[in-house]
């Protein structure tokens, strides 16, 4: 429909007559500190540490980082362990390794701030059971043929589940290795939904680089997602050095944190700009501040 | 509550059969003298015993007394007052053609129904056509909304746009009637103009509360107009020539005094005028258009036939065209097209001098549609790509509708009514044609049926000589995808007369609606989708209590205060970050369902007659919302929640050529969201953090219009210039807010303005 948006703003900008600034009754923002870190399972977790800024001061580019807070992170019932601010990569660093299954709190206080904490729990390890590639089976709705992925694994029971899956293929621009998103993925699965929530069907195009599900339909259960993706996509490249470089899946298992953050974040990327659209917040699990703290489980196969 | 509705149910129906013995029933009907045009809802009256009657829409009065002499004194404002004496028993038929005032009376030729007072009805307004064309204009086109929009309790939306807000409601609860067939989409140009050529029209009726139980379906308000019949006695014709658009329209008999037409054209003509300066390989354009026909025909004294129609397009296109050494040609076009059209017919039967009945059957249809096309001719090959998007709603009905008036102390109106929907929530089109790929595919939503059946029954019934109600029922069933919803919604008016100038009125009504609009725009954008109630979408509900006090002073001002307070179940909205375009699929997920309330106070004087005639009308509102999901549950100021509302317009006939005339409105800033601050984001980016959903306002919006028209009377026909100016101080009113940066690199709240200072000039010419 971009067509549609074109034609309408064109039509509108024909009576458009005049921009002019305008003082608005903003009361001024207080500023939060804003805690963004996600981890994946295996890995150590760092957490970078921003603040907010008046939208009337803010300054493209300016530097939101807090690096005078003290920072403490804590797993389950151990004691706290304060992070450490690296220059480097001007984030606060930890030793501490998120490990499946386990709750994890962080802590944040800085001058001139309110205090600020999140916590969140490491999801379990979801395997990739298999991955089956069937080629050629179907036409999308442009008349391309498709290939059919089927990627299974195991829910874990009892439990709330929350799933990304991203299919990515490498290509090289000046000897580089670049990764790119696949484009639209079919799939009549009705756990998969898009960023608004809605209904599917198998013409629907899911954005490959964030495929999400929910486990209410099969709890418990042995999953099998059919995936129809463009066999031009799905191709691999020969890469000087690497040799052969296959496309890849990736099942992310991720907190309902994150889950809401990353769709809310990526609508709003999207409305962002459009003055028809209603505004809408990033989801944040962060109390009295901002951001998301979250730990995910990822698990990565080729697609051959 | 059942019991309620019982008894005044049992009210209405025994009142049916409370007639008197030896009376006498006065019947006819009343037209102007000269075109034969029945007049609706002019007055006939019994001097010195307070009992009267209105004629109904299709100008057919009725009045039953006690057998006696007694005089009817026959009035409409505008037209010389007649009085005929009356004696004798049985039934007298008296049709009445009525002369128009002569001088500057003339000048205000008004609709008005009787005296605001006396009406039962309360929250109505009739909007004289001759005010609405005299009223300045916006690039010199007359628009019946604009002129609604001046109205206390209607809001226009934003700057520019002739939708209406009325009483706190959204713009899908305003039942939009032409000639009694609802029109789903009343703007051209993004709203900018209405689809009502008011050279076409004959009355406007706004009503924003108190609803008979004839109406139905919406729960704001209903706009109802009337397309003008034609003379039936000579061919006249009126026209104008604007800055963007002209119109004609002729009307005449067809059989001199027992038939007639009215044909009426407006088109605009950018792309006409622009098509000159176009150059190069990129062509394009935009018109809207809209053509009214009605036809009348006397079938005899009982019975009369009425057909009319409208039809309306707006057409936005560019066509680009490349040839590249004769080897390969490349043809790209697209197109963004949408419109009404109506077709309706509508048989009056008079089964006796006490009942009148009309069957009207009907079609209305609104349909967008937008495409592009490529078309690539190769040495030996061709292509042809073609995407293809529309929507639209269509309604096929057919209602019977009685007025029985069996004496002075009762009118009472009944009918039925069906209406079968059918809603097009959306469909692509992709079309392939190349030597790779041959294929036609469509997807989307299939079309939704939908049937909808009404019945109501009401009655004005006098109970005293001060002291009137209006009791109706109101019942609809409404039948989509195998399930069935239905309602019965009372409906209560009173009127007491406390001096013959001063009234007291209350009204309780209960509406339903079974239809939604999906929009988040407000500037009546083509893409905005009529969708039905579902298993998922309940029904529209609203509770309007209102009172007030209506007073007629010697001078011919009329004044109304009237006190609201409305509630409204099951409203809709776009889910937070869901964007209104794209409505093709699965619109029942994208929407949050919640509740709102609106509750305030209005003042309304206009005077009608003399040199100087104007309407002033104050508002002053309080409209929330609340959804369970939108704004974390908290209930937040609704998109038009406008604490003031002040219009003021005035027309003054200097002379009998030179009318002057001028409006002023102010009205609080829409409520907005806005971002409040920045943060860093999870990829070192930077978030931008929205505050209270709608909890800062735009700058409030003034405006003032001015006009003046020179008339000049010729041989056989008569000419004006109108010359206009818009936005006469050049305010320059906000459209829409944003953030941004400022020419010093700080970050302001910028506004963008639509329309700065506009003249016009209009020739106009009748004969």
């Amino acid at each position: 429909m971009k067509l549609n948006i074109i034609a309408i703003t064109a039509g509108i900008l024909l009576f458009a007559s005049c921009e002019k600034e305008i003082t608005v009754d903003v009361p001024p923002h207080e500023p939060k500190l804003a805690i963004n870190s996600v981890a994946y399972t295996g890995d150590t977790i760092s957490i970078m540490l921003g603040k907010s800024v008046d939208v009337l001061k803010h300054k493209y580019g300016a530097n939101l980082g807090v690096s005078n807070a003290v920072v403490q992170l804590q797993a389950g019932d151990k004691a706290a362990v304060t992070m450490k601010y690296d220059n480097a990569s001007g984030m606060y660093i930890s030793d501490m390794v998120a490990e499946p299954g386990i709750a994890y709190s962080v802590k944040a206080i800085a001058p001139g701030f309110k205090d600020v904490s999140a916590t969140t729990r490491a999801p379990g390890i979801v395997k990739i059971q298999s991955l089956q590639r069937i080629k050629d089976v179907r036409l999308d709705i442009d008349g391309n043929t498709q290939d059919e992925l089927r990627l299974t694994f195991d829910d874990p029971a009892g439990e709330k589940n929350y799933y990304i899956v991203i299919i990515s293929a490498s290509y090289m621009v000046n000897n580089y290795e670049e990764t790119a998103y696949s484009g639209c993925v079919n799939t009549p699965d009705p756990s998969v939904e898009t960023l608004y929530d809605e209904s599917i069907d198998q013409n629907t195009c899911i954005e490959s680089n964030g495929i999400f599900l929910r486990d209410e339909l099969f709890d418990g259960k042995r999953k099998e997602l059919r995936l129809f993706v463009r066999s031009t996509d799905l191709q691999a490249v020969e890469m000087p050095g690497l040799g052969m470089v296959y496309p890849t899946i990736e099942i992310q298992h991720v907190t309902e944190e994150y889950f809401r953050y990353i769709k809310s974040s990526r609508y709003a990327a999207i409305n962002s700009g459009n003055p028809f659209a209603e505004p809408s917040n990033v989801y944040t699990n962060v109390k009295n501040g901002f951001g998301i703290f979250s730990i995910t489980h990822s698990e990565v196969m080729e697609i051959k | 509550m059942t019991k309620i509705k019982f008894i005044l149910f049992l009210v209405a129906t025994v009142s049916c059969f409370v007639t008197g013995a030896q009376n006498i029933t006065v019947s006819g009907y009343i037209s102007e003298a000269g075109s034969g045009e029945r007049l609706i809802g002019a007055t006939v009256f019994v001097p010195g015993r307070n009992i009267g009657t209105t004629t109904n829409a299709y100008g057919f009065y009725s009045i039953t007394l006690p057998a006696d002499t007694f005089t009817l004194r026959y009035s409409y404002i505008g037209y010389q007052s007649q009085v005929k004496q009356i004696s004798g028993k049985g039934s007298q038929q008296v049709n009445i053609e009525m002369k128009q005032e002569k001088g500057l009376e003339e000048v205000v030729i008004t609709s008005q129904k009787d005296a605001i007072q006396s009406r039962t009805q309360m929250s109505s307004i009739d909007l004289p056509i001759q005010t609405i064309k005299s009223l300045p204009a916006f690039l010199g086109e007359v628009d019946v909304m604009r002129a609604i929009q001046l109205l206390p309790g209607i809001q226009a939306g934003n700057e520019g746009s002739t939708g209406i807000y009325v009483r706190g409601g959204g713009p899908d609860q305003n039942l939009i009637l032409l000639d009694g067939v609802p029109v789903y989409n009343a703007s051209h140009l993004f709203g900018f103009f209405s689809v009502f050529n008011a050279d076409a029209i004959r009355s406007v009726e706004v009503i924003k509360g108190g609803f008979p139980a004839r109406y139905g379906g919406r729960l704001s308000s209903v706009v109802d107009i009337n397309m003008k019949e034609g003379n039936k006695e000579k061919l006249h014709g009126e026209g104008g020539i604007g800055l963007i658009a002209s119109r004609l329209t002729l009307e005449g008999p067809i059989q001199r005094g027992k038939s007639s037409f009215m044909i009426s054209g407006r088109r605009t003509y950018y792309d006409l005028i622009a098509k000159p300066f176009m150059r190069g390989a990129v062509r394009g354009g935009y018109y809207f258009y809209d053509l009214n026909g009605k036809a009348n025909f006397q079938l005899g004294k009982k019975d009369h036939l009425y057909i009319s129609g409208y039809f309306g397009n707006d057409k936005f296109y560019a066509r680009q065209s490349n040839n590249s050494n004769g080897l390969l040609n490349t043809d790209f076009r697209t197109n963004l097209q949408w419109g009404n059209a109506t077709a309706v017919g509508r048989w009056n039967h008079e089964f006796s001098p006490k009942l009148f009945g009309n069957l009207t059957t009907y079609y209305s249809r609104y349909r967008f549609m937008v495409s592009a096309q490529t078309k690539n001719q190769l040495v030996g090959s061709n292509e042809e790509y073609l995407l293809k998007y529309s929507s639209g709603i269509n309604d096929k009905a057919v209602k019977y509708d009685f007025d029985y008036l069996p004496g002075a102390n009762h009118y009472i109106k009944a009918g039925v009514g069906f209406i079968a929907h059918t809603y097009k929530p959306g469909a692509q089109q992709t079309k392939i044609r190349s030597i790779l790929a041959n294929q036609d595919t469509t997807i989307g939503v299939d079309d939704i049926h939908a049937n909808e059946i009404d019945a109501y029954i009401e009655d004005d019934i006098r109970i005293s000589s001060r002291f009137k109600t209006n009791i109706g029922l109101h019942w609809t069933g409404f039948s989509v995808r195998n399930q069935f919803y239905h309602s019965i919604q009372p409906r209560v008016a009173a009127r007491y007369l406390i001096t013959d100038e001063l009234s007291a009125k209350a009204s309780f009504v209960q509406m339903n609606q079974f239809i939604h609009l999906l929009t988040n725009s407000s500037i009546g954008l083509p893409t905005d989708l009529w969708v039905p109630v579902t298993d998922k979408v309940p029904v529209q509900k609203s509770y309007q209590y209102a009172a007030g006090m209506a007073y007629t002073h010697r001078t011919g001002i009329e004044v109304s205060v009237e006190g609201y307070y409305k509630t409204m179940d099951n409203i809709i909205e776009y889910k937070e970050g869901a964007s209104f375009f794209n409505t093709a699929t699965n619109w029942e997920d994208k929407i949050e369902i919640g509740k709102g309330w609106s509750y305030g106070g209005e003042l309304f004087v206009q005077k009608k007659k003399g040199r100087f005639t104007g309407l002033m009308g104050y508002t002053l509102s309080w409209t929330n919302r609340q959804f369970d999901n939108l704004n974390m549950g908290k209930v937040y100021p609704y998109r038009y929640d406008r604490r003031h509302d002040f219009k003021i317009a005035g027309i003054y006939s200097l002379t009998d050529r030179i009318e002057l005339s001028a409006e002023w409105l102010y009205g609080t800033g829409n409520a907005i969201t806005l971002p409040v601050a920045y943060h860093s984001g999870l990829e070192g980016d930077e978030v931008l953090v929205y505050g209270e959903r709608n909890g800062f306002r735009m700058p409030s919006y003034h405006r003032g219009d001015v006009s003046i028209k020179f008339s000049k009377q010729k041989k056989n026909w008569e000419r004006a210039w109108v010359v206009g100016v818009y936005n006469v101080y050049n305010r320059r009113n906000p459209f829409y807010v944003y953030s941004s940066t400022n020419s010093s690199g700080n970050n302001a709240f910028k506004q963008m303005s639509l329309f700065p200072i506009i003249p016009s000039i209009t020739y106009q010419f009748k004969f």
